[in-house]
Order: structure tokens, then sequence, then C-alpha cells
């Protein structure tokens, strides 16, 4: 190794990022030249320079706090971030689509884990919400009355969707938020199994990146969480989830029949 | 309930990584080079960070890992001025000057008796390391402050190993010079008897190309 070498190799040697072999080279080069020793004690001296010219600095006392506030807030905007107008959610909507058309056989996992679009929260949220079996605040079975008493509570029509077959029951029905939006908890029940349907207003929602299927004029996303399916559906503004004990293949047939 | 868990999940991460806030702090000012972009950009950096909390390996470093994603959003965010680019051609097809100041400048420079003297050019120092085009910035400042490899460097800045070297290698050239001439200004360090070489490295772009371009 001559001058030159070391020359070109000077930062890569201070920095640490030549292999050992070459290392050692470089470093017997030094040792009988002192031209080249001075100058790597220079290059040395030199990024001790920069750091302590340019090292970390404080930062202010208040940011930390600022920094929680943020955290905090973006927080509960990601927990509904499905609800919430979204630039590219058009696109996004047809990748979901188009993911779901070249993956048949839903409910099978993504590659990578979920997307980070992907309507999970409010999946979460109402396969979470039909865990926990909730007292109803009005009965059913008359979808007009229980319709009649959410007029006063919720800013939006609540019309319980009726399931095809007939032989599904509306138990009935509370209140309960969907992130930061009011939501119709309702409750139904198909032989013996829960169906839980949470209705909110669905203005702005995007939903993409989950597993969709087109069911007469609507697209409707399935997911699962808890080990409950889950599916999200819009009508009229409003976006409907639900999820059930019941198993996969008559969940979707029960979606599917949803008038 | 969902809500509660994320919770716990949040303010974990907030413990974690607000150990952190000096550093990236530091590094959004040497960015942005102003102290309110500094902060705005670091608040972006917690809330990306947060968001993408899962991809974080435990056990690696954290401070990489912000320090990474504060680069990516500034690259991503703020777009390089016209004026930046320009300057980072130059800095690309400059002449890539070895050996740049002389022995003997080095020795000055050094010299244990002027390093309080030195010592006040810092903040020029500071001020040339803001003046370069942020790639290079960012190579230098990740290198030498944050004590980054160059692998994470070029994973940063999305490089190859050869391009971070070669940047880091014109990025100091370039800043010893400046420190160089402050010093001169400043008459801590005599140009003689390394005059020519200090010409030699004056010699601008203009006249490295013409001589090329005469060359070819």
């Amino acid at each position: 190794m001559n001058c030159r070498d070391v020359q070109r190799y000077v930062h890569a040697f201070i920095d640490g990022e030549l292999e050992p072999q070459q290392a050692l080279t470089v470093e017997s080069h030094l040792e009988s030249c002192t031209e080249c020793s001075h100058a790597v004690a220079f290059e040395r001296w030199f990024k001790g320079e920069l750091r302590r010219s340019v090292g970390p600095a404080l930062a202010p006392t208040e940011l930390p706090d600022r920094i929680r506030v943020a955290l905090g807030r973006a927080e509960r905007r990601d927990q509904v971030r499905v609800l919430l107008p979204k630039a590219g959610g058009f696109a996004a909507l047809a990748t979901g689509v188009a993911a779901a058309l070249l993956l048949p056989g839903w409910l099978t996992p993504a590659a990578g884990g979920p997307r980070r679009d992907s309507p999970r929260p409010i999946i979460d949220c109402v396969a979470e919400r039909h865990a926990h079996v909730l007292p109803v605040e009005v009965t059913g079975p008359d979808a007009g009355s229980v319709s009649q008493w959410f007029q006063d509570k919720v800013d939006f029509a609540v019309n319980p969707p009726a399931f095809g077959n007939g032989q599904v029951q509306l138990v009935g029905g509370r209140i309960s938020p969907v992130g930061d939006r009011q939501a119709a908890h309702l409750l139904y029940e198909h032989r013996g199994r829960r169906v839980t349907v949470v209705v909110f207003d669905g203005s702005g929602m995007v939903l993409s990146g989950a597993h969709a299927e087109r069911v007469g004029p609507r697209t409707v996303y399935y997911g699962e969480s808890r080990g409950y399916p889950v599916a999200v559906w819009q009508q009229g503004g409003l976006a409907y989830a639900a999820s059930s004990d019941l198993p996969q293949s008559d969940f979707v047939r029960l979606v599917s029949s949803v008038q | 309930m969902v809500w509660g868990r994320a919770n716990r999940r949040r303010k974990d991460f907030e413990k974690a990584s607000l150990e952190h806030l000096d550093s990236l702090y530091g590094m959004a000012v040497r960015l942005t080079r102003d102290e309110r972009d500094a902060e705005d950009l670091v608040q972006d950096t917690y809330v990306r960070a947060l968001r993408f909390q899962d991809r974080f390996e435990p056990g690696t470093n954290m401070r990489a890992w912000l320090l990474r994603i504060l680069t990516n959003t500034f690259i991503n965010r703020y777009r390089r001025r016209q004026k930046e680019r320009q300057l980072a051609d130059q800095l690309e097809a400059g002449p890539d000057q070895e050996a740049l100041l002389s022995t003997h400048a080095q020795a000055q420079l050094r010299d244990p008796e002027k390093q309080l003297q030195i010592g006040i050019l810092r903040e020029e120092l500071a001020r040339a390391v803001d003046e370069l085009p942020d790639e290079f910035r960012v190579a230098v400042v990740l290198a030498d402050v944050y004590g980054f490899s160059y692998k994470e460097i070029a994973s940063v800045l999305d490089c190859p190993i050869g391009t971070v070297m070669s940047r880091l290698h014109r990025a100091r050239r370039a800043l010893q010079a400046r420190l160089m001439d402050q010093a001169i200004a400043a008459g801590l360090v005599s140009r003689h008897p390394s005059a020519e070489l200090d010409s030699e490295r004056a010699a601008d772009l203009a006249a490295y190309r013409r001589r090329r371009g005469g060359a070819a």
C-alpha cells in the first residue's frame, strides 16, 4: 500500500469501515510514513472538531409535551383513520378490490401482515364489541320501533338491516360510539348464535386493503379479529359493520343476504 | 378495550422514544437550519414512528431507527430547493480532491496551542455544514456526530455505500477547505509555505471543467 492508497482510504480508515486486514495494511504504512500518519491524525482531529461544532442540541423544554399531545392525537386519529377522508382513497379502494380479485378465499392473511390502511381499527372495534355481550336498551324484534328509539339519539336514520332468510331475529339495540362518532349497536340472533351490527355515519370513509367482495350493488369488506369474522359495507352514506359467532361460511351467506 | 391497549402501547413508545429527543432535535436543526422547522420535523417524526412502531425490531438501536425516520421525513417532505440541487450537482461532479490541505496547513490547524482560537471557528464550521447540500450534510452529520456506519447511512439515503463514501469524502474536504479559509482570514494560519497547494484547491469548478473539457 502506497501513500495514494492510504489517502483514498483515509476516511474509511478513520471511520472504522475498513476490513481488519485492510486496516492493518494502512496501519503498517502509517508506521513508516510520517506524512500519511499526519494526514490520518488530521482527519481524526477534524472529525472530532466536526462533532464538537455540530453536536446534538438540547431540545426546547416544552417540546416533549408538545410531542406527547401530538402522539395522543395521532393515535386517536389512527383508530378511526378508516373513517376519515384520505387523499388517494380511490386508488387504495381500487387496490383493495383488485387484491380481493387476485386472492380468492377471503380472510387469507395478506402477506406481510395487515396493511396500514386496511380497516383494522373498525374490524377490531366491532369484533371486540361483539365479544362482549352488552345489554340492549331497546328490544326487538320490531325493526320499526327500534328505528324509532334511535331517532332522538343519533343524528342519522337507523334502519336495522333485514337479513334475507328471515331466520335472523333482531334482539334489540343500544348506543355506543365508534371512535369519535356515535353509532347504533344492533344485536341479532340466528339459531342461538349472536350477530352484531354497528351502524354509524360513514361519510368520508375509505375502506381498502381488506378482502372485498361484490354483493349486488355493494362492496363488502371482510376481515377477522379475535377469531370473529367481520364484514364492513356502506349503504346510503352509512357504514355497517357486522360480526358474529356464526361459522365464516354462514356469516358470508348471511351478509350477502342483507336487503 | 382496543383503545386502552393502544393507549398503553403509545405510553411505552413515548417513554422509550423521548429519551432520544435531543439527538433527534439536534439532527432536525442541522437538516432544517431553523429551530421552528426543526420542532415540526421532530414532531412529525414521532408521529410517523408511532405509526410504524411495529416495524421497529426490539433490541435494535432505537435512536438510529428514529433518526432514519427523521431523515427520510425531511428528504421526502422538505424537497430540495433548486439552488441546493445545483450545489449538490457541483459537489458530485467536481474533481475528487485528494490531500486537499498541505501537511503544513494541517499541522497548523491541529496545533495544540491554537486550539482555543480554532475553537472559535467551530461556529463557522457548523455554518459550513449547514450550507452543504442535503445529501452531503446528512452523510457527514450521521457519520461524524451520530456515529452511523456507512451501511446505515446508505440505507437512510437509499444509495450505494460507494456513494456514501464519496459524499463523505467530498463533504469533509469541502469543510476542511472552508475551515482553512476561515483560519487564514482570522490570521490563525499562514498560507506559507503551502501557497501552491492552497491556490490549487481554490481553482474553481469551472476551471476544472474547462481543463477537463479541453483535454477531451
